[in-house]
């Protein structure tokens, strides 16, 4: 065999274990989001909601003291923030629909790698099939990302351009180990990009408030069974309050 | 008085920064609600640890309760939680999976457990008392001493602690290697007993069954057992079975013998299943029928029960109430092996000798032997004497 192609081999061997990490890390990541947004799910019914009752409750009875005093500023700002508080928690748990984000800013330099990226990519000066294919894809990712007005997403696909294996389309070994570099080069950084998301996500809060439940139920607990009582009994008093109040 | 209280947009101002407290995410007050510090979260994992008798042979498909604890520790571990070397030591030892990889670790652990232990032992915590007591019984992490163990446990013990306290009447009875002390093992357990440790009360009923270190008292075991079985132990039902089958301070009735060990069983306690068929098989208090005997020992052995496993492996290793079967036999004795049950690594050692149910493996025997007698099973060390091997090499 020949120097390069043992090279090539190497290479291609290196290139099969990172794509395999590449795939289990991607697997632990969706695998986790998912069961992170069940837990979610979970939690909003039995807890979330009862906070968010706890709250519309409060801001009824802020708005009543509001009312009873309408000289008082700060009777009324205070009816204002616990309004605004129960409207957030209410969205948080699903309760209402939240507002749809405001559609994002154009300024002129996410116009400026639009053009750059379109330049570049577009599927129109492609001299093959299949090189017309691979930036009708990447097109449609930058389109995405404009929408979005995400100039990073942009000006990150115009990096990667230029370093995508696909575009070596040559069958040689020079070509194949081009190839290879390129695709070894692009699973480190997508490994990264997953370590890293890993690692935030494990950061979050809801992560850290699952695996706090998910233990405690595992040795036999029932911490939101017994959180949903506590909260019943404060509605309750609230509840009282309120009648008072009026 | 304040020159400012005169102003009121001032004093509007200020009780406006102040009525609007920020809650936060709903999530986040979940999390502030339920979150653990690390002292809480020890002591919920370590509750799973104390439970004792099930950490033994543990893996984390069958006992997700043991493994989370597992799990804590390791998390606790890596925070330098120093309390959490020594359960998570055992339970590396304990752990039937990765096993050469767990005995690594948990070499590992008991050094940091031990290294741990001596440079907080002024703190007045029982707890680590023991665990070094513990160390020093079973050599983990530092060399074997019985005087140590023996120092650490009555600390404990004197200080009112329940675990010492035992541990200390324990190592009296059954440590070998330590001057039996019936009178002083009745003392610590007694005190145990009397603030409600369900092992000092089987202890102290066992001490009163057999009259040792105090006058024999079928009634006083009667009475201590029931404490232990009220607190939903069901070694403590077990034994009352025992006292009804043997007539030892209640007149003998098999009915009731048989009543108690169902009540073990039915709360999963597979020893009740083993009791009931061997009293169908010896007919001591009920008609004797080996059909009967039969199916409760398979029951017992299905479910896992290492002893239930070797007496049927006997069963049909022996014949008699069916047909000789040493494939069976092999079976059997070897799912209890499994389980370290050094009685079965020797019957299966036997097999493999012989070539009984089994391809005949001179080499494998002798391991097995060799496993038996590294437990300080005598009849493993005898045969490995048979064989010429001297097997403290």
């Amino acid at each position: 065999m020949l120097p390069e192609e043992q090279e090539l081999t190497r290479l291609e061997a290196e290139q099969a274990v990172l794509e395999e990490q590449v795939t289990t890390a991607e697997l632990t990541l969706e695998t986790s989001k998912t069961e992170t947004a069940q837990f979610q799910h979970r939690f909003h019914q039995t807890v979330g909601r009862l906070y968010a009752q706890l709250d519309e409750m409060d801001a009824l009875l802020a708005r009543v003291q509001a009312g009873l005093s309408p000289d008082d500023v700060a009777a009324q700002a205070h009816a204002q923030a616990a309004e605004q508080q129960a409207k957030a928690s209410a969205e948080e748990a699903g309760l209402i629909e939240a507002q749809p984000a405001p559609p994002p800013v154009i300024t002129p330099e996410l116009k400026l790698a639009f053009r750059q990226a379109a330049k570049l990519m577009h599927p129109d000066r492609a001299t093959s099939e299949l090189e017309r294919l691979r930036r009708t894809e990447l097109m449609a990712q930058v389109n995405l990302a404009y929408e979005r007005g995400d100039q990073q997403a942009i000006e990150k696909l115009v990096s990667e351009y230029g370093q995508d294996p696909e575009s070596i389309t040559g069958g040689d070994v020079a070509s194949r180990i081009v190839k290879a570099c390129r695709r070894i080069a692009q699973l480190r950084r997508r490994m990264g990009e997953v370590q890293q998301q890993i690692d935030a996500m494990q950061q979050t809060e809801i992560f850290h408030l699952k695996q706090t439940i998910e233990e405690t139920e595992a040795m036999g607990g029932d911490p939101l069974g017994d959180l949903a009582k506590q909260l019943m009994q404060e509605l309750s008093e609230r509840k009282i309050k309120l009648e008072i109040a009026r | 008085m304040d020159e400012r209280e005169n102003l009121p947009a001032v004093i509007a101002a200020q009780a406006l920064t102040a009525t609007t407290e920020k809650r936060g995410s709903l999530v986040g007050r979940g999390l502030i609600a339920l979150r653990k510090d690390n002292d809480a979260l020890y002591r919920q994992a370590r509750a799973v640890f104390d439970r004792g008798d099930e950490i033994r042979n543990w893996n984390a498909t069958d006992d997700p309760t043991i493994f989370t604890a597992f799990k804590i520790f390791q998390r606790l571990s890596d925070k330098n939680y120093g309390k959490a070397y020594f359960p998570l030591s055992r339970l590396y030892r304990t752990r039937q999976e990765d096993i050469e990889e767990g005995l690594k670790h948990a070499q590992h652990f008991e050094q940091r457990a031990v290294d741990w232990c001596f440079a907080n032992q002024a703190n007045q915590d029982v707890e680590l008392w023991c665990d070094l007591g513990v160390m020093y019984k079973d050599g983990y992490g530092v060399e074997k001493n019985y005087k140590q163990a023996e120092y650490w446990f009555h600390k404990a013990a004197e200080q009112g602690d329940a675990n010492g306290q035992w541990q200390l009447g324990h190592m009296y009875v059954w440590v070998d290697g330590v001057p039996e002390n019936f009178e002083q093992a009745v003392y610590w357990f007694r005190k145990a007993a009397e603030q409600g440790d369900a092992n000092g009360q089987l202890q102290l009923g066992e001490m009163y069954r057999v009259g040792f270190g105090v006058p024999q008292n079928g009634e006083q075991a009667m009475y201590w057992f029931h404490k232990a079985a009220e607190q939903g132990d069901t070694r403590g039902l077990v034994s009352i079975g025992l006292l009804y089958k043997y007539g030892e301070g209640v007149p003998q009735n098999g009915e009731q013998a048989m009543y108690w060990f169902h009540k073990a069983a039915e709360q999963g306690d597979t020893v009740g299943l083993v009791h009931i068929s061997e009293m169908y098989f010896d007919g001591l208090v009920v008609e004797k029928s080996d059909k009967q005997g039969l199916y409760w020992m398979r029951k017992a052995a299905e479910q896992g029960d290492a002893d239930g496993q070797y007496e049927l492996g006997l069963i049909y290793h022996e014949g008699g109430c069916v047909a000789q079967d040493y494939k069976e036999a092999v079976k059997w004795y070897r799912l209890a092996a499994e389980q370290g049950f050094t009685e079965a690594l020797c019957n299966l050692g036997w097999m493999y000798e012989g070539g009984d149910g089994v391809l005949q493996d001179h080499k494998e025997a002798v391991k097995l032997f060799q496993m038996a007698a590294d437990q300080g099973n005598t009849r493993g060390q005898e045969s490995l004497r048979k064989l010429g091997i001297d097997w403290e090499k």
